[in-house]
Parts: C-alpha cells; sequence; structure tokens
C-alpha cells in the first residue's frame, strides 16, 4: 500500500479509509515517519508556541477520537491513527507550554483506546511515554506521572508476566520522586515476554534500565537479596559490547553482595565472557574492594582510601561505607562459629577494629536483626554465641517457611517444564539438536539447586542460542518435524 | 492502619504534594515509623516539599524517626515526648512508643544473660523505680544488683493436623517421582 | 587494625580467607638465610652438572654467610665446562661479594681494595675455552648434517643428543631442550624413546618448566616394553622409574600439590636412586617426608611412610626429619615443631622447597592441632598452647582459622580458655541448607526464565551509538543513592 500523505488531512483520510484489521505494524511503520514530517511542517507553519487548542493536530486528533469509537463495544477502531498524532505531538512545542491538556486527553484517549492495537505499536506508545516521563521530570512533578503511566504498563501488558517500555519509564519516575514503595508493585522479576519495543537488539537499553532502576530501587529500600537479582540479571543480559548500565549494575553488584553476604558469586558463565572481557577491568575499584574485603579489615580500608575519589565520583561511596560495617559484621559472624563466649573486648579488637562504636551496641544490634544468636552478659563482659535460640525441631514457622519454599520450588519447575515441552516441539530446534547431537555440540546453561530439571535446562539454553542465529518461528510444522 | 497508609499514598500519587497536604505527610510519616519501616519513612521525608518542611510537627516527627534509624533509644524517648502532638498524631505516636518498648524488653531478654538496672532504664527510657517494677511483672530475676532476664517464648503456630502433612508429603513425593 | 597485641604472631587475626598465593612463584621472597647449619662442601658433592651450579647459586643468593665459599666452588665447578658465560657472571658477583663484604682494605692486608683470596679472572681459560666451545659446536654440527645427508637415523639421533649434551656443557639450556627434543623423531626402540624423555626431562627440571616435566614423565611411562620390563626389575629400568618419579613429585612440589608430590617421592627405590645431575637420595627422603607430614593423615602416615620398608632407607639418610616424622605421629607436637624449626635454616638453602617451607610448615602444624584435639570433647586452651611453643591468644587465632575452614569441628570458650568439641544438629543443619538450597533454585531458575526470555525476543547489547554513550541512568543514580 502506498501511502501519499502530504497533509493532515490526508493523514486522516489514510487513517480513517484503512480498515482495522489492516492498521497493523506495517501500516503504521509505512504512516509515521512521514506524518512526523508533515506535522512538523504544519506546526511551523501554525506558528510553533501558539497555545490554541484547535491546533491541526488537535483537530485530528478529536476527529479521531469522535469518529473512532464503537459506540456498543466503547473500543477506538483507530487507536493506531491516534497514538501515532499524539507522539507527533510530543515533539511539537505544545507538548511543552500545554502539557496538562496533553495530559487529559492522552488518559480520554486511554480509557477508550484498543490495548492489542496499542501493544502492536508499542514501540511508539512507549515513545509518548518517554516524552512524558521526561517532561514530568523537567517540571520536577514525577510522582504524578507514577499513576498515569503504572496505569499504561499494566493495561498495556497482555499478561503480568510481560514486560514493556512503558515499565521503565514507571521506575524511573518512582527514582525520580524517591517513591520506591510505589515502584514494587511495577517490579516483574521473571518475566517471560515483551511487547514488540523492547524486542530485538536495538531496544536493549530500555531493559537493562529496568533491570537497573529495580536493583536500585531494592537498594535503596535495603532489600539486598532482592537488588542482587536484579543487578545479577542485568549483567546477563546477552552482550557483545559493554553498556555503561551494564557496568553500574556490575559494580552495585558487587557492593551489594558484599554488604548482604559478605562474598561475592563468581559471576555466571553466561555472563562470564563479557564480564571478564569487558565489566571487569572497568571496574577496578570494586573488584578490588572484594578481593581486599576477603583479606583483612586493614587492607579494606586502604582499598577504599586509595579508590575513594572514584566511589565519590560514581555515587557509590554510601554503598562503600555500608560495605565497611558489612566487613565488620562478617567478622563478627565469624566470630560467633568459632567461640563459645569470648569477652566483649575481644569483639572489639577482633572484629571492630577499636572503632569509636562500641562493640556491644553492634553486637545487640545483629542479635536484634536476627543476624547472630548471642547473650551478652554485662557482669563479665562476656559474650556467650549461641547456634539459634529457636529450637528448630518444634518451630512449626520453620515447617511452614520450608513449606512455602518447596511449593514456589515446584511451581517454577513447572514453569520451566512448560517453557521446555514449548522448545521441545519447536521443529527449529528440533532440527538444530539432530544437527548439534551429529556434531557432539554441548553446551548447557545449568540451573542447578535441586530437582531433576538439569537436562531441560540445557535444552532451553542450547535452545536459545539456536534462536538468536534463527529468525522467528511457528510451530505449525511440529508434526512434520518430528518425522526427522 | 493499612488501609489508612493506603489512602494517604494514593492521594499522594494522584495530586502530589497538594493533594495530600502536609498534615497526610505527617500521619503518613508517623504510620512508617509505627510499622518499622523506616526506609520508606526515611524516602518520604526526602520528598516533601521543603516548604512544608518547615511544620513543625512534620519535623518533629522526622526527629524521632531519625532516632530509630540511628538505633539511638534514649534520644527515640526524648523526642518522642519532647513535642505536643496534635489529635490525629498522638494516638499514633503513642502506640509507636508501646511498641518499641514492648519490642525493646523483647530484645533484652533475647540479648542479655545479666545487664545492668540503668542500662534497661535507658535502653526504655524509663526511672528505676519503674525498672523494678518492670522486673517485678515479667518476673526477672536479680543477682547482686544485676538483672537476669528471661526470654519471651514467642506463641508458636498450632502445629497442623498429621493428616495435612501427610498430604502434603505425598504432594512432594508424587512431584519428585515425576 | 589496631590488633598490635598478636603481633607476636605475624598472622592477622583474620587472615583466613587469604587467597592461596598464585603469584607466589613469580615473586621469589627475597629471603636471607643467617645461620645454616648446613656442611656446604659435603652437602654440594651429592651433585653433579648443572644440579650442582643451580644449587650453589642458589646458596649464595640466599645466605650471605655461606656466599664466597658456595661462589667459589662454583667457579671451581664451572671451570670443568664449556660454560664461559656462567663462570664471567659467578666471577663478578664474587668480586663484587668479597669487596664489598670487605670494605676496609687495611684488614686484609691491604691490596688495593682487592681481598687477598679473591682468583683472577682467567681471561686465557676464558678464551680458550671460548674457541674450543665454537670448534666443537661447528664439528658437531657439521657431523649432523653429515649424517642427515645419509639419514642413518640413529646417527642422527646420536647427532642430536651430542649436540645437545654440549650446549648443555656450554650453560645454554634452551637449545640443548630443544636438541634433545629433536631427537625425538629419530628414535628407533623404546628405550631410545625413555632415553629421550629423561634428558628433556632432566633440561626442563634445571629451566623449572615443571609442565614441560610431566608431560615428558607420562610419554616414559607409556612407552610400552621399558615400562613393562621395569616391573620385572632390571637394574636399569628400575632406576629409571625412581628417576621419574622422583621427577614428577618435584614437578608436583613445585606446583603445590604436596599430597601428590609425597606418593611420587615415596615410590622412589631406594638402591636405584642415583641421579646426582637431578636430585640426592636426601632430597627425596626430606621432600617425601615434609609432603607427606603435611598432607597424610595419621593413618596413610603410618602405613605409607613409617613402616614403607623403602622410604625407611631414605629417611635413615636425614635423621631430622625421620626424627620430626616419628615425634608427630607419637603426638610429641612440641619436639616436633622445635626439631622442625631448627631445620628451617637448611631448608631454605634448597633450591626447590624454598619457596614451599612456610606453607609446608603452616599446613605441618595446622594437622598437629587437628590431630592434637581429634580425640577430646575439650581441650585446656593453656596446655595445647605450650604442647605447640605458642601462646593462648595466637593459639586462639590459629584455631580460629582451622575452625572457619572446617578442619576442627569445635568452638572456644575463651572465657574458660577452653576448646569444646562441637556438636552439630544435623538436623537443624539439614533444615537450613535445603532453605538455602530452595533459595537459590528460586533465584537460578528466575534467573535462567528471564534470560531464555531475552534470547528468544533475540535482545542484545550491541555497540551503542557514540551519542548514547553517556546516556546511562547515572543522572537518576546521583538521586537516588546518597544516603
Amino acid at each position: 500500500m502506498m501511502l501519499m500523505i502530504s497533509s493532515i488531512d490526508s493523514y486522516i483520510q489514510a487513517v480513517t479509509n484503512v480498515p482495522a484489521v489492516l492498521q497493523n505494524k506495517d501500516f503504521l511503520e509505512n504512516l509515521h515517519p512521514r506524518y512526523t514530517e508533515v506535522l512538523s511542517r504544519c506546526n511551523s507553519v501554525a506558528g510553533g508556541a501558539s497555545p490554541s487548542p484547535n491546533t491541526p493536530i488537535d483537530v485530528a486528533i478529536n476527529t479521531l477520537l469522535e469518529t473512532g469509537v464503537n459506540n456498543e463495544t466503547g473500543v477506538n477502531k483507530h487507536t493506531i491513527g491516534v497514538v501515532g498524532l499524539l507522539c507527533a505531538k510530543t515533539k511539537t512545542n505544545e507538548f511543552n507550554t500545554n502539557f496538562e491538556s496533553f495530559l487529559v486527553q492522552f488518559s480520554g484517549f486511554m480509557e477508550t483506546c484498543d490495548w492489542a492495537h496499542m501493544r502492536v505499536v508499542a514501540n511508539v506508545v512507549s515513545e509518548i511515554a518517554a516524552a512524558i516521563t521526561d517532561q514530568m521530570i523537567r517540571r520536577n512533578q514525577p510522582i504524578l506521572g507514577i499513576n498515569l503511566l503504572g496505569n499504561l504498563a499494566t493495561r498495556l501488558q497482555a499478561h503480568e508476566k510481560m514486560l514493556t517500555c512503558v515499565h521503565s519509564c514507571v521506575l524511573q519516575l518512582c527514582c525520580a520522586s524517591y517513591n520506591f514503595k510505589a515502584a514494587l508493585r511495577f517490579i516483574i522479576d521473571d518475566f517471560e515476554e515483551f511487547t514488540p519495543d523492547v524486542k530485538g537488539s536495538d531496544n536493549s537499553q530500555s531493559l537493562l534500565c529496568y533491570l537497573y532502576y529495580s536493583g536500585m530501587i531494592y537498594t535503596a529500600l535495603k532489600r539486598y537479596d532482592r537488588a542482587i537479582y536484579f543487578f545479577e540479571a542485568c549483567t546477563r543480559v546477552p552482550a557483545i559490547t559493554l553498556s555503561h548500565i551494564m557496568l553500574e549494575c556490575y559494580k552495585k553488584h558487587i557492593l551489594v553482595c558484599l554488604i548482604e553476604h559478605g562474598e561475592v558469586a563468581t559471576p555466571h558463565k553466561s555472563a562470564s565472557q563479557v564480564v571478564n572481557r569487558l565489566l571487569k577491568p572497568n571496574a577496578l575499584a570494586y573488584t578490588e574492594l572484594a578481593t581486599a574485603f576477603n583479606v583483612s579489615s586493614d587492607s579494606l580500608s586502604n582499598c577504599i582510601a586509595k579508590h575513594v575519589d572514584t566511589y565519590r565520583r560514581d555515587q557509590t561511596y554510601g554503598l562503600v561505607k555500608q560495605v565497611r560495617i558489612a566487613h565488620m559484621r562478617v567478622l563478627i559472624r565469624k566470630l560467633t562459629r568459632t567461640f563459645l563466649t569470648l569477652s566483649l573486648e575481644d569483639v572489639g579488637r577482633r572484629a571492630v577494629g577499636g572503632e569509636a562504636d562500641n562493640p556491644e551496641r553492634i553486637v545487640l544490634s545483629m542479635i536484634q536483626e536476627n543476624m547472630i544468636y548471642a547473650k551478652i552478659n554485662q557482669r563479665d563482659g562476656m559474650v556467650r554465641f549461641l547456634d539459634s535460640i529457636v529450637d528448630l525441631n518444634t518451630n512449626h514457622r520453620v515447617m511452614e517457611l520450608l513449606e512455602a519454599k518447596i511449593n514456589s520450588c515446584v511451581e517454577l519447575n513447572k514453569r520451566v517444564g512448560i517453557m521446555n515441552d514449548r522448545i521441545s516441539t519447536n521443529p527449529e530446534f528440533i532440527s538444530k539438536v539432530v544437527l548439534d547431537s551429529a556434531t557432539g555440540v554441548q553446551d548447557g546453561e545449568q540451573a542447578g539447586g535441586s530437582g531433576g530439571s538439569g537436562g531441560g535446562n540445557q535444552q532451553i539454553s542450547s535452545s536459545a542460542k539456536f534462536q538468536t542465529r534463527g529468525s522467528t518461528s511457528s510451530n505449525s510444522n511440529v508434526a512434520g518435524a518430528f518425522n526427522l | 492502619m493499612e488501609t489508612a497508609i493506603i489512602t494517604l499514598e494514593q492521594r499522594e500519587l494522584e495530586n502530589g504534594p497538594d493533594g495530600i497536604r502536609v498534615e497526610g505527610y505527617t500521619e503518613l510519616l508517623t504510620y512508617y515509623l509505627l510499622q518499622d519501616e523506616l526506609c520508606n519513612a526515611k524516602f518520604l521525608w526526602k520528598r516533601v516539599p521543603s516548604n512544608m518542611k518547615q511544620n513543625a510537627e512534620i519535623d518533629a516527627v522526622w526527629n524521632v524517626g531519625k532516632r530509630l534509624w540511628t538505633k539511638d533509644m534514649p534520644g527515640f524517648y526524648e523526642a518522642a515526648s519532647a513535642f505536643q502532638w496534635s489529635a490525629p498524631i498522638a494516638p499514633i505516636m503513642n502506640q509507636l512508643k508501646e511498641t518499641v518498648r514492648e519490642k525493646t524488653i523483647r530484645l533484652i531478654g533475647r540479648a542479655y544473660s545479666s545487664i545492668k538496672p540503668q542500662d534497661i532504664a535507658t535502653m526504655l527510657g524509663i526511672t528505676l523505680p519503674e525498672v523494678e517494677t518492670l522486673v517485678n511483672s515479667r518476673a526477672w530475676k536479680v543477682v547482686d544488683g544485676m538483672i537476669e532476664p528471661t526470654e519471651c517464648v514467642s506463641e508458636d503456630v498450632p502445629i497442623s493436623s498429621s493428616e495435612e502433612q501427610i498430604g502434603k508429603l505425598t504432594d512432594y513425593v508424587a512431584f519428585l517421582e515425576n | 587494625m589496631p590488633g598490635s597485641d598478636y603481633s607476636g604472631n605475624a598472622v592477622e587475626p583474620m587472615q583466613v580467607d587469604l587467597p592461596s598465593e598464585e603469584n607466589d612463584n613469580a615473586e621469589e621472597e627475597a629471603f636471607t638465610v643467617e645461620n645454616p647449619t648446613l656442611d656446604l662442601e659435603s652437602y654440594i658433592n651429592s651433585y653433579n652438572g648443572m644440579a650442582k651450579l643451580l644449587r650453589l647459586i642458589h646458596i649464595a643468593d640466599h645466605c650471605p654467610s655461606l656466599k664466597v665459599e658456595a661462589l667459589k666452588m662454583a667457579i671451581n665447578h664451572v671451570q670443568g665446562t664449556f660454560n664461559v658465560a656462567m663462570y664471567q657472571q659467578l666471577h663478578k658477583k664474587l668480586r663484587e661479594t668479597m669487596i664489598g663484604t670487605c670494605p676496609l682494605p687495611d684488614v686484609t692486608g691491604g691490596n688495593g681494595g682487592v681481598p687477598a683470596d679473591l682468583p683472577q679472572l682467567d681471561m686465557q681459560w676464558i678464551e680458550q675455552k671460548s674457541k674450543r666451545a665454537a670448534m666443537k659446536l661447528e664439528k658437531l654440527d657439521a657431523d649432523l648434517k653429515n649424517y642427515k645427508s645419509n639419514s642413518i637415523k640413529e646417527s642422527i639421533r646420536r647427532g642430536h643428543d651430542d649436540l645437545a649434551e654440549h650446549y648443555l656443557d656450554c650453560g645454554d639450556l634452551t637449545n640443548a631442550l630443544k636438541c634433545f627434543s629433536r631427537a625425538r623423531d629419530y628414535c628407533t626402540s623404546a628405550k631410545h624413546v625413555v632415553n629421550m624423555c629423561l634428558n628433556v626431562i632432566k633440561v626442563s627440571v634445571y629451566l623449572q618448566n615443571w609442565t614441560h616435566v610431566l608431560n615428558f614423565v607420562s610419554k616414559a611411562e607409556n612407552t610400552p616394553d621399558v615400562m613393562d620390563q621395569g616391573k620385572a626389575s632390571t637394574k636399569e629400568s628400575a632406576q629409571i622409574i625412581t628417576k621419574l618419579r622422583c621427577a614428577a613429585g618435584l614437578s608436583d612440589l613445585a606446583g603445590k600439590k604436596y599430597k601428590t608430590a609425597a606418593r611420587y617421592f615415596l615410590q622412589a627405590n631406594f638402591d636405584h636412586c642415583d641421579f646426582s645431575d637431578m636430585l640426592s637420595p636426601n632430597n627425596v627422603a626430606m621432600y617425601g617426608g615434609l609432603c607427606a607430614l603435611a598432607t597424610f593423615d595419621r593413618e596413610e602416615l603410618q602405613k605409607h611412610v613409617i613402616s614403607s620398608s623403602s622410604f625407611k632407607l631414605f629417611l635413615e639418610l636425614e635423621p631430622q626429619i625421620r626424627d620430626v616424622i616419628f615425634k608427630f605421629y607419637e603426638s610429641k607436637y612440641d619436639t616436633c615443631l622445635r626439631l622442625l624449626d631448627e631445620m628451617r635454616d637448611n631448608l631454605l638453602l634448597d633450591i626447590y622447597l624454598a619457596p614451599h617451607v612456610r606453607s609446608l610448615y603452616a599446613q605441618i602444624r595446622n594437622r598437629g592441632l587437628v590431630q592434637y584435639f581429634s580425640p577430646y570433647a575439650s581441650a585446656d586452651l593453656n596446655r595445647m598452647a605450650q604442647s605447640f611453643n605458642t601462646s593462648v591468644p595466637a593459639l586462639e587465632n590459629e584455631l580460629m582459622s582451622l575452625i572457619l575452614d572446617g578442619q576442627i569441628q569445635a568452638r572456644i570458650d575463651s572465657h574458660n580458655k577452653i576448646l569444646y568439641a562441637k556438636n552439630i544438629d544435623q538436623r537443624s543443619v539439614t533444615f537450613e541448607k535445603s532453605l538455602k538450597m530452595g533459595e537459590e533454585y528460586e533465584r537460578r531458575t528466575k534467573l535462567m526464565i528471564l534470560r531464555a526470555a531475552m534470547v528468544r525476543a533475540q535482545i542484545q547489547v550491541k555497540n551503542p551509538q557514540k551519542d548514547n554513550q553517556n546516556d546511562t541512568p547515572g543522572n537518576s543514580n546521583s538521586r537516588v543513592h546518597r544516603d
């Protein structure tokens, strides 16, 4: 279909004359660059910053909004056309000067739009979302965007395991407004699908940002275990080059791991190549910190002193200071594993390193946080370390905890099973496996842990490998493929 | 309390600082403290517009919060008692004081095998005679002027019926077999 | 860390997790040995060839009191070879040392600053030797070319070997290794192959190229005929086997694989342990004994060392290490450790053992601590410290690292200075483990799901456009985190 668009009117004509069925991505991709061009021309004619509500774009939008809505279903059949116009509007001056009315228009449109269509043009939708985010932050009112874009993100999802570009906008707004609690709702730790805008190799930045923001939000809330997860996930995004976002994640991953576990897990092998080759040499101040952490508190102090400028520049000094405290706590935890009793004085000398804070306070606060089990005896100034104050045999809470864990593992296992089935019935995978087994290629990603899913995971990863090379695939040929 | 918190949060999300106003912020901040959500409290304080921070009460609440953040117990009781709280805040603040005190008592029971009365007084923000009453009410022992607290046993969840357990085990085994 | 209270013990209290010193080999520790009790002459007489020279140089480098003597001996030895470069080098060293140690010429009688007993640099010898070496090289080269044109395999092999021997004599180890290796293509019998391997091993040992040594040891062992007959113990093959075992042991020692090193040394046959160009039987006793002590448990020690009839003969050569092993076995740790301390200086003068003395000693000591406590439910720290020649705080530190390492299942009662064996509550440990396992499984599986999703969506971080480079979320980050 050739589209000849010379003015807004012809755009409207183009949009309204095409049956909704045809308003798919290809259609829009043809349309989008042209009308942007047209609009910019119209805009300059209209005199730029005119606040009039009757600019050509608004007229066009209103026309489409009025004519498109189906009275019975309340769904606008011109959804894609409106999205295009709204997006174009974000590029005009009016967007800036008349932002509130744009928001009203946009949220009004969200009530009638066709979400399936929205998903098809998710890249345009996310462009709008990014523009709104940007404008909100520029206006220093990021908190006002959270509900709007949060709503957009949730409704754009086809199911709750789907990630959209809008998600990272929401998180960005939450970060900018210090409202981390509101963000938690939008953090998905096991998404399985993306809206088209996140897909492909050109748009990885949105995904990286999403993971980075998630990690930062959990870090801010001191939920370090979750933060580690997201930072690690970010460093495991398939990569052939270094992204600065990944680098930031890698640095923070080290810091947060040290704070939470007192050690940094070795990078997963699916990430190791890029991590070893690119990330590590670019984060020396952090890898050295991790090494120093394991040596002694002296070397840790030296390392911090050596790199203090880097940490300040990277805005990580706050976390680094927490690493110091964590180191002390790790030392005390080690003491609990080796001593039955120890004088407070000795605790101070061995772990606190004679720093101003007194050892009793530190031990007390660790008891409070359930990090250690101990009893302080003020009479003789000794601490008595205990294994655990709760007797696990009689504590049903532990039982419950365990049951919950088992259940969630079972659930996960089922999901992996489903993924596995999906892959093993994929014809391209099957032909690939036949090829592979002929050449003896074996390169599996191991999930480890319990359960007998090791073999399955291998399938997933090798299929993943092949999908990077192969094109998208359909399941139509399953039967035929089995005959191989 | 949960619903109150959600309402306040929603008010802020919908209309920003103007929607929740300084009274709302003060209340939300106090609720966060009561819930022991210190991180949320801290960031709430950070996002309160600076002109609202001029308000004496919200400043006083955050002062209390800061003491909790640094685990400065005497400072906490002092700060919590120093301000004449307004009607909406006062009950939450009282509850906060109660909760913190109860938690500290539990902590003392858990962390000390013997402790000076003076230290208990400081940690709980009470006087020595009050410590004595507390010791008596909890049936803690006093030996040579040192108090030997006992641990409060946390109530255990009742055990689920054995049939239920067997049922669960069956499920697990069934899962493993497949 | 103001751990000055522990300054008696050089170890940081928390040095537990110190990563194994990988670069230990790279940076030769600079140490000096002050008070050796070594009788240099009798010691060095057990070696000849390059081995002798290398050992003398090692001693000269690390022991000021024996330096002059060692250098003189080395020069003496070198003069019997074609190694002109080494001669000049040694001479220079000796000269510097003697002038350095006698800064006041008056004391020695004033000979223009040069001590009277400083041997003159024999220019004539240098010239003569250089000339003859070059001539011999030329001849051997010509011979080899001649053999090659006649393509008689056996002659070519010998030609290579002769050339290699000559290079070795000149001190050119790299070329020696090259020529010995080249002979490989002209071996016609298993015996030749083994011979070639032994030559390569010898030079590789000199070069301290341990992977090479191990490669050729296994090559030799896989050569069928000779090794099979070896079982039938002809004298020659027994000797070969012993030599191979010792070379392998030496490589493993250098690679810090002390346990396998011990096993190799223990397989040496005393009657056929005669290869002074590599090791002396005394070395075998010492290396094997120390490695075994550091890595064997009580039972292994009893079975493979103490009651080994063949190794007993080795131990007789080194009564010190024999005593150490027996004292250790008898749990007389204080005597054992004292004896070890007395030996330390001499061991540091051993070229191959020196880099490992510290870690071997530490392992032996730890093994002692573990063994000491193994039969007890509780032990008095004061008495334990006495048995190990140490103070209670230092002992606490040592025990701490062992406990954290899982080598001792115990807890220290620092109040009463008693070490208690710890009963592990298997049930709660299992609970803890399974919870952790569940968490880890969940985490990893979710990460994998994410990754699978990304790969399916063909997401890949590619080269960003130049202008995107500064587009990291750093700006918002600054806002996020400043606590």
